[in-house]
């Protein structure tokens, strides 16, 4: 081994070590960047610039203001009492069967996807309207964990979303025609989800018991009206969201606030708005803010000291590759940033990745065009990444789940209920790589 | 002896991104391989509007700018960076080296204890995409568009809604049609963006910006630590490095605008009336920010002293277009 | 003295209780600026003496960079609420199994080695950061907010709170643990 890579190494392993004590992973990761920044012999003023990264990467990043917005706008919808409203009457329609509030937690999370940018905020929504409900009708808690964290995660590969607008800035290929690549995949490994659902529904039932008998006495016309009565609202709201960013009214970050605009107002005709709960909901607006963007300041501190210590230069050579076959190539990337993924966040692989390995991968030949090359390996490569959020030890889905989860819900029973759902993602990947035209087809329709 | 440099760029970014590293195998190749500069792209150490500071304290060592970015805490760097009927390339460059401008400049960065060499010179932007044709100033009344500085001070005075949007979202609020225009910079870097697939109206003159500077940056103790020799040396590698990039880049655009022109975008030319409309207003923003800084003053006389004197050789050499 | 710290504790975490509020001005500002963009206009509102932060005018520019300005203010003091509270994330694979004497100590240490050092050098360094800006005035150059050094200066005091926070909850934990072992002496005899 070289060297050159013994801090680097060293660091990882301090981090793991430090994260399995048990105290909060933001400040793990600060302190150990700076434990290895006096035993590195990291000059001291090296470390001023941790604040110049904190306040200029983090603080000032205006795109960031829609995590709050979110935040807040999945409270006043769960504090209004609309989310659960859906929640059950979707699950009503899948009454008497086993998992039917897990098919309806499934089909939300994609609805919530195409409505949100960014991941922290839909997982612990989702976290906070439908684990309590799924734990109290006896669900498996890894089940539920896992599909909450993963359909929870579809938010960041369905547009609108922040990696994609991160990786076409990257690759200099249009946003937009990422955006409408993502849709195949994403709708992909939704419905693999809900194929996998439908399969321990059969023949694991006991996993997610149906609702108890006093539930499904309601004639299915009823059902049907309750059902269609309790879509409106949100159907409303992601319409103004998502209509707002359409119709250029807003862009993606401003449709948050519309969002949580409309999530407001629908709380306060909900009549359930007391002042008390709405200044509870803004606290916890503070605190799960703080708790997402904590993270990112910890793991900006640890990172500029791995650099600085030679942790960029072991990636690199990670990825000095060789071999002629195309497959080969791409196969070696996709694993090394999966390999990453457990350890690094997206937007660290996006930045030190991506820019080595996207000419490599526009000089391979395909048999594409070297655009519509780029366009399906991004969308393969936001496959990949989106499973760094799953990934244990470093899953941010399931850090934000753990945070917001009710006690008794381990981070290991999470780690056990996530490893069905990444296998499905490592299963939509290869499906992708295969398949080109999974990615491509919506682009190239509607560019005719 | 070797040093870490964080440039405010990708390095993979073209023409500016490779900048810096050109200069540093210069610098190396010059000291005999005494200096040994470890160049960095963008966010490496610093997110790139820190830079500055992170040199001026002395945390790194030296950066690769675009001397605008610093507009915030060096007001003259918003002239530099991008002057609103400014100088052209050439002009630029005889002001800079031979018409005392570095000396004015260096006057603003001496409090902060950095040493600035300019260290390329970036050829004039495209005017911006245009979802709408503009044929008189009137047409700029209410228009959505992103663009940053001087220039953006000077639309305003024409009633634009001048905002910066982040370089993440210019592509798809144009494509919404959340703005209207945009300018972002010469046609080789505005082709990456894709900015040819959804606005129709690709229009010259840059007027906010006939001519930029990128430089290096350097703190005064590292700069005061090398010798007489090593000093000229990084100043020659930067005038080889003008060159060379000056070069460049002009052959870059030419294939750029074939290109964007064959996405089926009209290249065209602000009308000249327009463009006059827009100079007057140009001219009363800089007579304001002028008032607010004396250093900004400096050279603002300075340069526009110098332009009309050598405007003169510039009238007589013009040759009438075919 | 233990009531004594958790007093001191909660002193720390009142501005995190209040930035909450600062949602609702965010909402609103974002939706002007929405607003703003579709009737065209960039001038909200013009007034002759230039006022702290807000300078002479309320342009569009200043609505974003009130934006981010809200934004930072929620996650620096919201930061400090969520310590209070235990809100930050952490995997306890590992410690939940752990003897409770065990966990305390090990909840020391990373108040002490982890977390007090990152508060002192981002607070140490963070008041010479918003220093510098005062300095230079630093300000918006395309209309926007002015005054950098207001939400620069927030930083070292966010963090200094912080660090605070960590030392007054790593010496009631310290207290709790020493109370604990004294008792646990007592009944071996
Ligand atoms: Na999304
Ligand atoms: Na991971």
């Amino acid at each position: 081994m070289n060297d050159a890579y013994f801090w680097p190494i060293l660091m990882l392993v301090g981090l793991m070590a430090g994260i399995f004590t048990g105290y909060p992973v933001a400040f793990v990761l600060a302190g150990i960047g700076l434990i290895f920044a006096f035993l590195g012999d990291v000059p001291v003023l090296f470390l001023s610039l941790g604040v110049s990264r904190i306040y200029s990467g983090i603080l000032t990043n205006w795109l960031l203001i829609a995590i709050p917005l979110f935040v807040f706008m999945g409270l006043m919808l769960e504090r209004s009492g609309v989310a659960q409203r859906l929640l059950r009457s979707l699950a009503s329609v899948f009454r008497g069967l086993p998992g039917g509030y897990a098919f309806a937690v499934a089909i939300i999370g994609v609805v919530m996807a195409a409505s949100t940018g960014i991941i922290g905020a839909s997982v612990v929504l989702m976290g906070m309207m439908a684990l309590p409900t799924m734990l109290k009708n006896g669900y498996d808690a890894r089940i539920s964990t896992g599909l909450i964290a993963s359909s929870g995660t579809l938010g960041i590969l369905i547009p609108p979303s922040i990696m994609l607008i991160v990786l076409g800035d990257q690759m200099r290929v249009s946003v937009g025609d990422l955006f409408m690549g993502a849709v195949g995949p994403g709708l992909l490994l939704g419905g693999l989800y809900l194929a996998y659902l439908i399969f321990v529904a059969i023949f694991q039932p006991h996993r997610m018991p149906a609702a108890p008998a006093e539930d499904n006495t309601e004639p299915l016309w009823r059902v049907a009206f309750a059902l269609i009565r309790d879509l409106l609202a949100p159907i409303a709201l992601i319409a103004a969201v998502l209509g707002t960013i359409v119709t250029g009214i807003a862009t993606p970050t401003e449709s948050a606030a519309i969002g949580a605009a409309g999530a407001m107002l629908l709380a306060l005709l909900s009549g359930k708005l007391s002042l008390s709960v709405f200044a509870d909901a803004l606290r916890d607006t503070t605190k799960t803010t703080a708790m997402i963007i904590f993270v990112m300041i910890g793991a900006t501190i640890f990172s500029v000291i791995f650099r600085k210590l030679g942790g960029d230069q072991m990636i690199v050579d990670a990825f000095a590759l060789h071999g002629d076959n195309p497959y080969a190539v791409l196969l070696t990337i996709m694993l090394l940033v999966f390999v990453l993924g457990f350890f690094l966040e997206w937007v660290e692989i996006t930045l030190v990745v991506v820019p080595i390995v996207a000419p490599i991968v526009a000089g391979l030949d395909f048999g594409m065009t070297p655009e519509q090359t780029l366009i399906w390996f991004a969308i393969a490569l936001s496959v990949n990444l989106q499973t760094s959020f799953l990934t244990p030890p470093f899953g941010y889905a399931l850090f934000y789940l753990r945070g917001i989860a009710p006690e008794g819900v381990s981070i290991s029973t999470i780690y056990r209920g996530i490893i069905p759902f990444v296998v499905l993602q490592l299963l939509a990947l290869t499906m992708v790589v295969l398949w080109p035209q999974i990615t491509l087809w919506l682009p190239a329709y509607l560019s005719n | 002896e070797s040093f870490d440099l964080q440039s405010v760029f990708g390095l993979q970014v073209p023409s500016i991104g490779p900048s810096p590293m050109k200069w540093a195998e210069r610098v190396k190749l010059m000291t005999g391989g005494e200096v040994e500069i470890n160049v960095h792209g963008a966010g490496d150490f610093v997110p790139p509007f820190e830079v500055f500071g992170a040199v001026s304290s002395g945390a790194i060592p030296m950066g690769f700018d675009w001397i605008g970015y610093w507009a915030e805490t060096i007001p003259v760097a918003n002239l530099i960076g991008s002057m609103p009927f400014g100088p052209s390339p050439d002009v630029a460059l005889a002001w800079m080296f031979e018409g005392g401008g570095l000396e004015i400049i260096q006057k603003a960065y001496d409090p902060h204890g950095v040493k600035v060499i300019p260290c390329h010179l970036v050829v004039p932007e495209a005017g911006g995409w245009f979802n709408k044709e503009i044929n008189t100033v009137e047409d700029f009344k209410g228009l959505n568009m992103r663009i940053a500085g001087l220039g953006g001070k000077t639309l305003a005075k024409l009633g634009a809604n001048t905002q910066l949007v982040p370089a993440g979202e210019i592509f798809v609020s144009l494509e919404t049609g959340r703005i209207d225009a945009t300018e972002f910079s010469a046609p080789q870097l505005d082709l990456g963006f894709g900015f040819q697939k959804v606005v129709k109206n690709y229009y010259f003159p840059g007027w906010h910006q006939p001519s930029s500077w990128d430089s290096i940056i350097i703190n005064m103790d590292v700069w005061n630590g090398f010798s007489e020799d090593t000093q000229n040396i990084m100043v020659e590698a930067c005038k080889a490095n003008i060159a060379y990039n000056l070069g460049d880049q002009l052959n870059a655009q030419a294939e750029a605008i074939a290109t964007i022109r064959e996405a089926g975008v009209n290249v065209r030319r602000f009308p000249d009336e327009v463009l006059m409309g827009i100079r007057e207003q140009a001219e009363a923003v800089l007579t304001e920010e002028a008032g607010k800084d004396p250093i900004f003053k400096e050279a603002y006389e300075s340069l526009t002293a110098y332009m009309d004197r050598v405007g003169e050789w510039e009238r007589l050499q013009a040759i009438p277009h075919k | 003295m233990t009531r004594f710290l958790d007093r001191l504790q909660s002193a720390c975490i009142w501005p995190g209780r209040i930035v909450g509020w600062l949602v609702l001005p965010l909402i609103l500002s974002v939706c002007l600026t929405v607003l703003a963009a579709q009737l065209g206009i960039n001038m909200l509102a013009e007034w002759g003496e230039p006022a702290p932060l807000f300078g002479k005018a309320l342009t569009v520019n200043t609505l974003l960079d009130l934006q981010w300005h809200i934004f930072a203010l929620i996650v620096l003091f919201g930061g400090v609420y969520a310590f209070r509270d235990n809100s930050h994330v952490a995997v306890d694979v590992f410690s939940s199994g752990l003897p409770p004497r065990v966990k305390l100590a090990l909840r020391i240490f990373g108040d002490l080695v982890f977390l007090l050092p990152f508060c002192v050098v981002i607070a140490w360094y963070g008041y010479g950061f918003a220093e510098k800006a005062f300095i230079s005035s630093e300000g918006s150059t395309y209309g926007g907010m002015i005054d950098r050094w207001m939400i620069k200066a927030m930083i070292p005091v966010a963090f200094a709170l912080l660090g605070l926070c960590a030392l007054l909850r790593a010496l009631a934990t310290a207290l709790e643990l020493a109370g604990a072992s004294s008792k646990h002496d007592g009944t071996a005899q």
